[in-house]
């Protein structure tokens, strides 16, 4: 297991778990501590009599500990992490005990472990449950198509008014269209309207073309969930995705014919954000060494669930991701994974320049005309600062913006690491700006 | 244009303004001709869907017609082991009363061994000492090698620009702003400090003019005598028609030439002031051991030195609103003044040389104490004290404050000698008020003595076990105790498991002190040890 602490930060719940286990990351806060190839364990003085017990599999990223925290990882993982990443070399190569082989068993054969065989049906029964689940279906289309319906009206009544009149609107009006179609069993829609609540209203030239812009791309929606009936299931999946019904990581799991792909997956970046309803959203994006493909693993956090840290930014997991069913599959979840390393087993393809980025863009937007945060490596890339706004530039210097609002360490981080050198570096396209991840020098990824 | 007639449109409504689609890309255009049953908005947002996908496809990044820079940075300086870089992980964890003093010894030995740190904490560095000192970011600019330099030149956001004086303001800005650019300046710069001022002394207020004169005297050095003997002999020296404003600049003025012997007031004024003072063999003892007994006295009755008129002129002192609870008649309020600002030097000639007497004199003799709410007090204490401050005077401080409350010394203990503060701890038993021992003469480079730091464990241990420690005394330990005293700690932290006392002693002593000593011990490690 060879991780950085900015990995380590990464995969904590939170700053302050960060910190916490940080202060514990020192040998004199340990009982004992040891390692085996797939796994690392310690006993740590807590303020109860028996020591924590504190195990983590570095296999399949997983951590345990008899600690009552709820936060997932606890300190005292983050604490054995960082721990292990200062003083690798201290930690004894030892035999599993009992407590931690028993436990990283079991993960492993879990993870080996098909899924289960779905239960075994006579003809009447599977017909019954597919009559069940396409009323169901129906239902929730006939909801959706009223949704759909009311809200191309509410789009005519705005363009017909006059958009110049959105900066006066309540927010209680977004609220409202955005509620109506949580009720038509459309979340994804209510996404869009929500989106006009956010424009930023104090800059007109930024917001005008970003109104129509959104009201383009929601037309365009609304028109293909009321042309429904006539597409291919793959679309209507799809179109089904961009509405908000959830997908299921576990018939995705079962489901043999699902799209798979093994490879070398290099986590190039994440990104977390609270939403409104306090659902913690993480995503990861991924490049594929071998296969150049693309993927996204999202996971979610709430109030009452963890959020599940199974990808860690930077490394290099051996994996088979599973990618649901959609017209640009895209989105991704973990199926198999056998090992996670920091050693890079070869470059990523990286696109020579901007043009043949846009190439790209264009494709995947042929295909699929919501296609966004397109994940790309670019050959050659550095950073420009023109005028206070950062630019990526190319070998052929043609330049991208980055997004407004970009942690200003990112520039600073690939300044001072690359020394102006241009590098392959891995970004994120989102609607007309960039979103730096990171760069590859000498055979190794630094985050930014 | 097409997507900004779009705008125009959807701007202003399609109940204002129709679509003409031949505004539009051919191809769209004749897609939306085929369609006449639509309504204007739904044509528009057609037109919108299909033109903003047209436009997004055809849109290219534009190239680069600013400076383009491709000289790569390369580092002059050797990047310091891992394991010491790595304590700057640890010092950033630690509470924010000691962590910029850790990071200054940490930056400190970075710099005395001319190295730098690896590029992956350059942000984590500059993000650290974003809100600290000056002082701290220059070091942190000396450590961060050529691409954090060039860095930090592309993100002024960092704020970590060398702190320059914006002489702009002497000529534009507010009194205030001229106040502090004037101040800054004579720390760093005194010279251009009065060069400025001399400047534009014709043309300033009588107020500004007194405003910079404090200043001067409180950053004065023996290089402002002329300046202050001009102004005294000249603008300031007394006229009848005088401004009460005036009279205080000659008293600031007076003041600072009174600091020092080499100027013709110190002179003059030490001169007068000399036949006060009565020596006379003290007894038997005294004319064995050559010891006189002096006395001073100061006339109830104005005489040639000591009347109105010469505080006045020559001192610019006043007579009006003396407190005569505290000074029963003028000259003991006038000497005060003289107690205040002449040295130490001059008085204890009286003295045989022994400061000790000359403060006891002054703080004790009955002369000088009064009565006030049923307490005695000294006339001269607070003229001592500001004399203390005036020249930082360290053999002052111990016979000074010795015998005072420890409230009241608070704010002079800076002023001692180390050795004084730990005899002073010892006197009264100081050893477990973390505020006392934190007031202490300590720069980043000074500890305490290795056994007064055992002193300070070992209270701390006892208040632990016996009732509850000071709360900042784990802190305090940590930040001025002598590194070896680490030992003595573990030992303590040892002896104290399992008992019920071990959770607080944890938390408020052990931790915060053990994670400081432990840094310091290597930082010191590589200082002496490493090459």
């Amino acid at each position: 297991m060879n991780l950085s602490e900015q990995q380590v930060e990464a995969l904590s719940p939170n700053s302050a778990a960060f910190v916490a286990g940080k202060k514990l990351s020192n040998k004199e806060s340990w009982e004992s501590f040891a390692k085996s190839d797939r796994s690392l364990w310690g006993a740590i003085k807590g303020s109860g009599k028996s020591p924590y017990l504190t195990q983590i599999d570095a296999v399949n990223i997983a951590y345990k500990c008899t600690c009552p925290s709820r936060q997932f990882p606890c300190k005292h993982a983050i604490a054995l992490l960082l721990l292990h990443i200062q003083n690798g070399s201290m930690f004894a190569v030892a035999e599993e005990p009992e407590w931690v082989k028993e436990w990283v068993d079991k993960r492993a054969s879990k993870v080996e472990q098909k899924p289960a065989e779905p239960k075994e049906r006579t003809e009447e029964e599977e017909e019954q449950l597919s009559k069940s689940r396409e009323k169901t279906q129906a239902s929730r289309l006939s909801g959706v198509q009223a949704g759909v319906a009311e809200l191309e009206l509410w789009l005519c009544d705005l363009v017909r008014m006059g958009m110049l009149d959105l900066p006066n609107k309540p927010q209680s009006e977004f609220q409202k269209v955005a509620a109506r179609m949580v009720d038509a069993k459309a979340p994804g829609l209510a996404g869009w309207v929500k989106a006009f609540s956010t424009l930023n209203y104090g800059q007109p030239d930024q917001w005008q073309p970003e109104a129509l812009a959104i009201s383009a791309k929601l037309f365009l929606l609304l028109r293909g969930l009321k042309n429904y009936d006539n597409l291919t299931p793959l679309w209507q999946q799809t179109l089904r995705n961009l509405s908000g019904w959830s997908q299921s990581t576990k018939e995705l799991l079962a489901n043999e014919e699902a799209e798979a792909v093994k490879d070398e997956w290099l986590a190039v970046g994440q990104e977390v954000l609270v939403t409104d309803d306090e659902i913690t959203v993480q995503r990861n994006w991924l490049v594929g060494i071998r296969t150049q493909r693309t993927a996204l693993i999202l996971n979610f956090g709430t109030r009452f669930s963890a959020l599940e840290n199974n990808v860690l930014p930077g490394s290099v997991l051996e994996a088979e991701l599973a990618f649901f069913p959609a017209i640009l599959p895209e989105r991704a979840v973990l199926k198999r994974q056998r090992r996670v390393t920091n050693q890079l087993p070869g470059k990523p393809v990286a696109f020579e320049s901007w043009l043949a980025v846009q190439t790209h863009k264009v494709a995947a937007l042929q295909k699929y005309p919501w296609a966004n945060d397109l994940v790309v490596v670019l050959q050659q890339a550095r950073m420009i600062n023109n005028d206070g706004v950062w630019l990526v530039a190319d070998a052929l210097r043609h330049v991208f913006p980055v997004v407004k609002d970009l942690d200003l360490k990112k520039p600073v981080r690939w300044l001072s690491i690359t020394g102006n050198e241009a590098l392959d570096m891995a970004l994120v396209i989102r609607d007309n700006h960039v979103i730096p991840l990171g760069v590859i020098k000498e055979n190794t990824y630094y985050l930014l | 244009m097409s997507w900004k007639n779009l705008i125009d449109i959807a701007l202003l409504g399609t109940d204002k303004k129709t679509l003409d689609v031949r505004v539009l890309p051919e191809g769209i255009a004749e897609f939306l001709e085929l369609r006449h049953a639509q309504s204007p908005e739904l044509k528009l947002l057609e037109a919108a869907a299909l033109t903003y996908f047209y436009e997004t496809s055809g849109k290219l990044p534009p190239k680069f017609e600013g400076e383009w820079n491709d000289a790569i940075i390369e580092e002059t300086k050797a990047v310091a082991p891992e394991e010491y870089l790595a304590l700057f992980g640890r010092i950033q964890l630690t509470d924010y009363q000691i962590r910029e003093k850790l990071l200054n010894l940490w930056l400190d030995v970075l710099i005395k061994k001319d190295q730098i740190i690896n590029s992956d904490r350059v942000t984590q560095l500059l993000t650290e000492g974003s809100g600290l000192a000056i002082q701290t970011k220059d070091k942190i600019l000396s450590v961060i090698g050529n691409k954090g330099q060039w860095a930090l030149s592309l993100t002024p956001e960092y704020n970590y620009k060398k702190q320059t004086l914006d002489l702009s303001l002497w000529h534009e800005g507010t009194s205030q702003e001229r106040k502090n650019l004037f101040t800054g300046l004579r720390r760093t710069d005194p010279g251009k400090a009065m060069e400025l001022l001399q400047s534009t002394w014709a043309t300033e207020s009588i107020v500004n003019k007194r405003s910079f004169l404090d200043v001067v005297l409180e950053t004065s050095s023996a290089a402002d005598i002329p300046f202050a003997e001009a102004l005294m002999a000249g603008e300031f020296a007394h006229t009848a028609k005088e401004k009460k404003t005036e009279k205080e600049c000659r008293k600031l003025l007076a003041s600072l030439l009174l600091k020092y012997p080499v100027s013709a007031l110190y002179q003059t004024t030490t001169a007068q002031l000399t036949p006060y003072f009565a020596m006379e063999k003290k007894g038997l003892t005294g004319w064995v051991s050559g010891k006189q007994k002096v006395t001073l006295t100061l006339p109830e009755q104005d005489d040639a030195f000591w009347n109105a008129k010469h505080m006045d002129e020559t001192f610019g002192l006043d007579v009006k609103g003396i407190d005569s609870a505290w000074f029963q008649y003028p000259s003991l309020f006038w000497m005060s003044h003289f107690l205040e600002f002449i040295p130490r030097d001059f008085w204890i000639t009286f003295f045989n040389n022994n400061t000790a007497d000359w403060v006891q004199y002054f703080l004790e003799r009955e002369t000088f104490r009064v009565t006030i709410s049923g307490r005695k007090e000294s006339i001269y204490k607070q003229a001592l004290l500001g004399n203390l401050q005036t020249h930082r005077d360290t053999t002052l401080a111990r016979p000074l404050l010795w015998d005072m409350p420890v409230t009241e010394m608070l704010d002079y203990f800076k002023y001692m000698h180390p050795d004084d503060f730990e005899a002073l701890i010892e006197k009264y038993g100081y050893y477990g008020d973390a505020d006392v021992l934190a007031s202490g003469p300590y720069g980043p480079e000074l500890s305490w003595t290795l056994l007064f730091s055992q002193k300070v464990v070992e209270k701390a241990y006892h208040q632990a076990t016996q009732s509850f420690p000071n709360a900042m005394l784990g802190k305090v330990i940590a930040q001025f105790a002598d590194k070896k005293v680490h030992g003595d700690l573990l030992r303590y932290h040892e002896k104290i498991k399992g008992s019920n006392a071990y959770d607080l002693w944890n938390r408020v002593i052990f931790e915060p002190a053990h994670h400081a000593l432990e840094i310091r011990i290597r930082i010191d490690d590589y200082k002496l040890n490493a090459s």
